[in-house]
């Protein structure tokens, strides 16, 4: 690849950027040196913590005050040194000749401003166009991006878009003013697989088009095989690796690199003993939002119908995969069958127990044979308690375990059997890191000795490699203890090597249900078709 | 936790590497722990056993590692201490009766303090003896200092009796001597040393403040946990209570409310009804914001994965709502008690707060009511500087407090 003939576009040397923290300076990107071609797309990939955002950030000299960029570090763009401009001559260079998509289209949107205004304002700064113009060519952007309806959109304020469409905003944003360099951090990552597919797809149509180079940092290697011309692999701060995306997959170069490609989840769940009992059934399960809005003289309501009459029933020993975009109802349906929300109809039914009409205080004897696992490991612990306290609680309210002896043996047993180390016991929540506290989440169902846990997207928050470990744990403790799970997820890969059955949901009604390879490989409905498409093969 | 004291090890390496990200992003602190990991495994979250003795930071000790830094919270803290300290001990710090009057000594300007003197250096302050004389020429006061007599106090001297926790005492911090006037910030119209009456004031404005605060805090925190959490029509009706309680003016609301006080009930209890009125309004606000912080958690999966182990609402709010929301709590009331110091001294000032012969600085503030007086005794504007000494320290110390109190998020 060094002897390449295409004209440089983009030159990093020995990139190291620091952070000045309260008390020292963490390095989160070490002599780092790449270089990007013209009109080629060069995919960052890494885990959290890696330091591609920071690395992305520094080469549009984003980065917060604290930050320290090292002395030997050299970025050439376009055959000039950007590395020591001033924050006046940046401004000239962004969102001009290097534009940049953030990860969270709800957020980088302006709310208050419509799309046409939001589209202009940088067409009117760079380009000097008039109002009149820029409105034009805010139009012709947006049909570029392919959004539905353009001209009505240009109206349109950004919470009335959905958030593939205002990633196609920010997209047209980008592209405005024909960067040379466009920088994707994450674009992808808060969308569903479905729309995920089609942004990449436009991005790298788009690229073509604009002869631009794109930078896509990311943490799916599904996204980079797929799309990018060369991929770099981080870690730590390091660039490990930088290969052409064709040799990188067949013959990594790296340790590092190789796990990361043998870490996309992998295998099938043991079979269920073919008489096992059916532990858990629904029967028209209902849940409903009523939803108002208007003024006091035009009150009007309408009833979102969340669950729509699912019908479903779990063997023991078994894992029933539920998937579905957001907004499906798949969590909505997790929580309604575990009654921590209410349910407006059907049928619940725990080895021949109706749940449904029990209340709060009934349901507490079953609390302990059917436990939950929660998708964010960060908002599923209370910082404020020890992870000792954290996985004890359960017992302390349900009085098992009489002594404090005794509690504290079962929760040390709690913890090796997700393997963690007992003596971290005393410490707390912010001392973990996002797959330890996933762990401690998962000892503090298992603490209880459940018979069914329900996993609420428990691998969606985590990075890849950590993903892997935690589905072999679950599938390792399923084989153990005989659980039955309810796993709930978007991800068709991660469904595939867990879960038995699958059933999947499309705005709360069930569209398909049957044996997890049969849907996966040959799906029978069209929904699930392009569902299985996005996740499995995405094409440029 | 001291169960597994002894089975801890020393502190290891790994502190230093966690230190730097205590308070920093979520991603810094994955990657201080990706990075203990990197020799024992390529890929992050290895989670192997060898991975033990890490110095746990409490929630407490992190707050105050930020704290710490904060050099504008350590001084408000700072001077929260040190009024603490005289408020608690003010008789002993002050030098007079502040209750004594002396006709002798009737609006005597403050006196300035010397260190020096003909013989060298003296380190207890002391002061000369004030004459006041009227220049024959302009008819203008002339205040001169008798260089021949030194009022030397005595250091940690006997002087006016005095009772501490039941005991009877009656050393002092200067014990100045008889006959020999030591006013460093003159005295009042009757004769009465300022200085003291300044120090001893602030005890009942202090114990106003705390009292009010108290009150304010507790049922405010209350009905903002039981709003927030139980949700519904109870927490609909309870936030009209609420909005009812803002809407309504403040101050001429407690000026009406003062004002209908019986004039016969005895100055202690006088304080105790001004304390009862200015809690009546205080505690909405907090109970909004203590509702709003309450919805928040109660929204977090903790939350549900409490009830998901059954546990009891009353537990859930014990053990999950009310620690989380007793940090804001904490800084609401360091910031709430200046606002009531402010309040006081103006009712008290206006002569509708605190009675004489009980003492506050509002109280104190009332004597330089009229332009004359301020005119010719500037002086009896001093418990200003204790009012804005107070306020502002307090006002330091909760900013610092509420910055440093969140030490999950930054």
């Amino acid at each position: 690849m060094d002897s390449s003939p295409k004209p440089r576009l983009l030159e990093v040397d020995n990139l190291s950027v620091g952070f000045k923290l309260d008390d020292g300076v963490v390095e989160a990107v070490r002599d780092v040196s790449f270089h990007l071609d013209r009109g080629e797309m060069l995919a960052l990939v890494g885990e959290s913590g890696a330091g591609k955002s920071v690395t992305a950030r520094a080469l549009m000299k984003l980065l917060p005050h604290n930050a320290i960029i090292g002395r030997q570090s050299r970025i050439n763009f376009a055959g000039r040194s950007i590395d020591r401009l001033s924050d006046r001559q940046m401004l000239a260079l962004r969102g001009n000749r290097i534009a940049m998509i953030f990860q969270e289209p709800m957020s980088s949107l302006n709310p208050v401003y419509r799309i046409k205004t939001q589209i202009s304002e940088s067409l009117i700064r760079h380009q000097r166009l008039t109002k009149r113009q820029a409105h034009a060519r805010a139009l012709d952007l947006l049909k570029e991006v392919r959004i539905p309806d353009p001209d009505a959109r240009l109206e349109q304020y950004p919470h009335q878009l959905s958030g593939g469409q205002r990633q196609r905003v920010m997209i047209a944003i980008a592209i405005a003013n024909n960067p040379e360099l466009l920088i994707a951090d994450e674009p992808t990552t808060s969308l569903d697989v479905t729309v995920q597919a089609e942004i990449l797809k436009l991005i790298r149509n788009l690229q073509i088009a604009y002869q631009m180079s794109v930078l896509l940092v990311t943490h799916n290697l599904t996204v980079v095989e797929k799309v990018s011309d060369r991929v770099a692999v981080m870690r730590l701060g390091q660039l490990l690796e930088t290969n052409a995306t064709a040799s990188l997959f067949s013959g990594p170069q790296h340790a590092y690199t190789r796990k990361l490609l043998a870490s996309a989840p992998s295998g099938r769940p043991d079979p269920v003993a073919p008489n096992s009992e059916i532990v858990l059934t629904t029967d028209d399960l209902r849940v409903e939002y009523r939803l108002r809005w208007g003024g006091v003289f035009s009150r009007r309501s309408r009833i979102l119908v969340a669950v729509d009459d699912v019908k479903l029933s779990i063997r023991s020993g078994e894992t029933l995969g539920i998937v579905g975009e957001s907004g499906s109802g798949k969590t909505t349906l997790g929580k309604a069958i575990l009654r921590l929300i209410h349910s407006d109809g059907g049928l619940i039914a725990w080895r021949g127990e109706r749940l449904d009409n029990k209340d709060k205080a009934a349901m507490r004897p079953y609390r302990t044979r059917i436990q939950v696992v929660f998708q964010d490991p960060f908002s599923s612990l209370n910082p404020r308690l020890s992870i000792k306290q954290i996985i004890e609680e359960g017992l302390i309210v349900n009085r098992i375990g009489g002594s404090a002896r005794e509690r504290d043996k079962r929760v040390r047993a709690a913890l090796v059997d997700v393997g963690l180390d007992p003596n971290t016991l005393n410490r707390f929540p912010h001392e973990f890191s996002g797959g330890q506290r996933q762990r401690v989440a998962i000892a503090r169902a298992l603490v209880l000795d459940p018979e069914f846990i329900m996993l609420d997207e428990p691998t969606s928050a985590l990075d890849l490699s950590v993903q892997s470990q935690i589905i072999d744990l679950l599938r390792d403790l399923q084989r153990r203890r005989n659980l039955t799970y309810l796993f709930i997820s978007h991800d068709l890969k991660v469904v595939r090597a867990l879960c038995h059955r699958v059933l999947v949901l499309h705005q709360g009604k069930v569209v398909e249900t049957g044996d997890a390879d049969d849907v996966i490989d040959r799906p029978r409905e069209d929904y699930t078709k392009r569902l299985v498409r996005a996740a499995l093969e995405v094409e440029a | 936790m001291t169960v597994f004291g002894e089975d801890r090890p020393p502190r290891l390496l790994l502190d230093a590497t966690l230190a730097p990200n205590v308070g920093a992003a979520r991603p810094a602190a994955e990657t201080a722990s990706e990075s203990q990991q990197a020799a024992d495994g390529l890929i992050a979250d290895s989670a192997g056993p060898e991975r033990r003795a890490v110095r746990s930071q409490t929630y407490l000790s992190l707050v105050w590692r930020r704290f710490r830094r904060n050099s504008l919270g350590m001084t408000g803290a700072a001077l929260v201490l040190a009024i603490a300290v005289v408020t608690i001990f003010a008789n002993f710090f002050s030098p007079y009766d502040p209750i004594a009057r002396n006709r002798d000594l009737i609006y005597v300007p403050p006196q300035a303090l010397h260190f020096f003197a003909e013989d060298g250096f003296h380190l207890i302050p002391f002061t000369y003896p004030l004459s006041t004389q009227i220049d024959d020429s302009t008819f203008q006061v002339v205040i001169k200092e008798d260089s021949t007599r030194k009022c030397t106090p005595v250091f940690l001297g006997r002087g006016w009796s005095y009772e501490l926790f039941g005991f009877a005492a009656d050393r002092h911090l200067f014990s100045p001597p008889a006959g020999c006037p030591w006013n460093v910030v003159g005295t009042d119209r009757e004769g009465r040393d300022v200085l003291s009456r300044m120090v001893v004031g602030s005890q009942l404005t202090m114990a106003i403040a705390m009292i009010v605060v108290a009150l304010s805090v507790t049922f405010g925190s209350l009905i903002g946990i039981v709003s927030g959490y139980v949700g519904g029509l109870t927490d609909h009706w309870i936030q009209r209570g609420v909005e009812f309680a803002l809407a309504l003016p403040e101050v001429p609301f407690y000026f009406a409310l003062v004002a209908i006080i019986p004039r016969d009930l005895t100055p202690l209890e006088i304080v105790f009804i001004v304390c009862a009125i200015l809690s009546s309004l205080r505690w909405a606000q907090l109970a909004r914001e203590v509702r709003g912080k309450t919805l928040a958690i109660s929204r977090l999966d903790y939350v549900a994965a409490a009830e998901a182990v059954g546990a009891s609402r009353w537990r859930i709010v014990v053990r999950h709502i009310l620690p989380n929301v007793m940090s804001h709590v904490v800084v609401a009331t360091t910031l709430m008690i200046p606002s009531i110091i402010l309040i006081e001294s103006f009712l008290s000032f206006l002569g509708i707060g605190v009675q004489p012969p009980m003492i506050s600085w509002g109280l104190l503030l009332n004597a330089a009511q009229n332009i004359q007086n301020l005119g010719s005794y500037p002086w009896s504007l001093s418990p200003v500087v204790a009012v804005l000494i107070a306020v502002m320290s307090f006002n330091m110390l909760g900013d610092g407090l509420r910055d440093a109190i969140d030490p999950y998020q930054q």
